[in-house]
């Protein structure tokens, strides 16, 4: 009988369940914001462009209050406002913009593609956004930033179409005090989601030139460990002759679609890992201001 | 591959990389360790995160020659052992069936009865030397407890067990 015992007990043990994905992001979030020193938690590998975007966002907030642009020149106050144009920031990628006091950790969805960026600061206060192709989620209320902290208790849910991208944001608070809000409302206004570009007319030197871009973007834009990203090759296509042309139609409109270059990312050391991981899609224009990669697709 | 006291020492001087490694080797062995000892989700995240915040309020105060994962796996099975008494008293105050119970084991459906029906401190015992493969000095190391009380623990766990199996397959 003991031996019975014995072996159904080990038997049992290989039975027992994991952690959910869910579960395990939400705690390496508060882990990561609960043991590194406030003082360490903003602008590690970020690019100097996106320190500098943070910076002076974060200047204009401790001024008079601030405001982060929703496009080109498009801005939205709160309150008293001084207003800064933070172009960096379009390249910058969908995320938090990094704050003292506040842990963010973005990944990718490995089953759905989408964007998730996690971040908890030290008072116990989430926010968990996911990012989509804007037109994987139909009918949701256009909106620019900052987004607004919507109305409830302790937990919060905002569904919109910002830019190029359906985003979803969950909140959830401590508490509901004035000053929770406060901060939960603040660390919404540093959301961060690329507009759809101003995109110039393309000429036949673009296509390589887009793809060569965006290979030298990706290291210090790759929702993950750079480390990934070695070796990685691409292939790009313009304009309708883009294999995801509609989809980039959908989320930005034909002008832009007809502008862009497709540009689909192979990273070989994740191929063994994830077929679905290991392969990148991102759509870039030619601005005013340079290549920027408008939306990293499903 | 780097060692556990390489990724704390690193740690402490602020490598969020290093802090991630660290969540990224131990949260499941010791969320299944917090699950095991309580049979139930909710509860094995709370006691697994408790256990990795406290490691991150104490990390600069760990000795980082010490193995990382007892230190985790007792704070998590500890605090899933409070959390179980508590729960257990709040149901019995409402009169209504326990809410928790393993999920993981439709295929030895007695087996999970039998460990269910086990008090938590037990079933800590039970899941950290079958299904964690510690010693029972580990364990107690682990427990916080004496030897001889983890030798006990097993011991009436396993005639428990035996019990529960013998009267269910009769």
């Amino acid at each position: 009988m003991s031996d019975e015992l014995e072996r159904r007990l080990r038997e049992a043990g290989h039975r027992l369940p994991g952690p959910a994905p869910d579960d395990t992001l939400d705690t390496r979030v508060r882990f990561l914001a609960a043991a590194t020193p406030v003082r360490r938690l903003s602008l590690r590998r970020r690019s100097p462009v996106f320190a500098l975007a943070a910076a002076v966002v974060l200047a204009g907030a401790f001024g008079v209050g601030y405001a982060v642009a929703a496009g080109k020149t498009q801005t939205k106050t709160v309150t008293k406002t001084q207003t800064r144009v933070v172009k960096e920031r379009l390249n910058a990628g969908p995320g938090f913009l990094p704050a003292d006091g506040w842990a963010i950790d973005v990944a990718l969805d490995p089953q759905t593609g989408a964007i998730v960026a996690a971040n908890a600061s030290r008072n116990g206060t989430e926010l968990a956004a996911t990012f989509a192709p804007a037109s994987t989620r139909q009918g949701l209320p256009q909106r620019t930033l900052p987004l607004q902290l919507p109305a409830g208790g302790k937990t919060r849910h905002l569904a919109a179409t910002v830019g190029a991208y359906a985003v979803e944001v969950d909140v959830r608070l401590p508490a509901t005090d004035a000053a929770t809000l406060a901060a939960a409302r603040e660390e919404l206004g540093r959301l961060v989601v690329p507009a759809c570009p101003s995109a110039h007319p393309l000429t036949a030197a673009d296509v390589d030139a887009a793809k060569r871009y965006v290979l030298a973007w990706l290291p210090a834009h790759y929702q993950g460990d750079p480390s990934e990203t070695a070796g990685a090759t691409a292939t790009a296509a313009a304009g309708a002759t883009m294999p995801r042309h509609d989809e980039a139609a959908a989320d930005c409109g034909a002008d832009v679609a007809g502008k862009s270059v497709e540009v689909d990312v192979t990273l070989p050391k994740l191929a063994a890992v994830s077929a679905s991981l290991s392969q990148l899609t991102f759509f870039v224009a030619k601005t005013r201001d340079g290549w920027e990669v408008w939306e990293r697709a499903r | 591959m780097e060692t556990d006291t390489d990724l704390v020492l690193a740690a402490r001087g602020g490598s969020r990389e290093a802090l991630g490694a660290i969540f990224d080797r131990h949260w499941p062995r010791v969320w299944r360790a917090a699950y095991a000892t309580c049979g139930d989700r909710e509860l094995a995240n709370d006691a697994a995160q408790d256990a990795f915040l406290k490691a991150a309020d104490a990390l600069r105060r760990f000795d980082p020659r010490r193995p990382l994962e007892p230190w985790l796996v007792k704070i998590a099975v500890n605090r899933a052992i409070d959390l179980v008494r508590k729960r257990r008293r709040l149901v019995a105050a409402e009169d209504a069936p326990e809410p928790y119970g393993f999920d993981a084991g439709p295929a030895d459906e007695g087996l999970w009865a039998a460990l269910k029906a086990l008090a938590p401190e037990r079933r800590a015992v039970v899941a950290l030397h079958y299904w964690f493969d510690y010693t029972t000095p580990e364990i107690a190391d682990a427990l916080g407890v004496p030897l001889g009380t983890v030798n006990s623990r097993l011991a009436r766990a396993l005639r428990d067990l035996r019990l529960h199996l013998e009267v269910r397959d009769v």
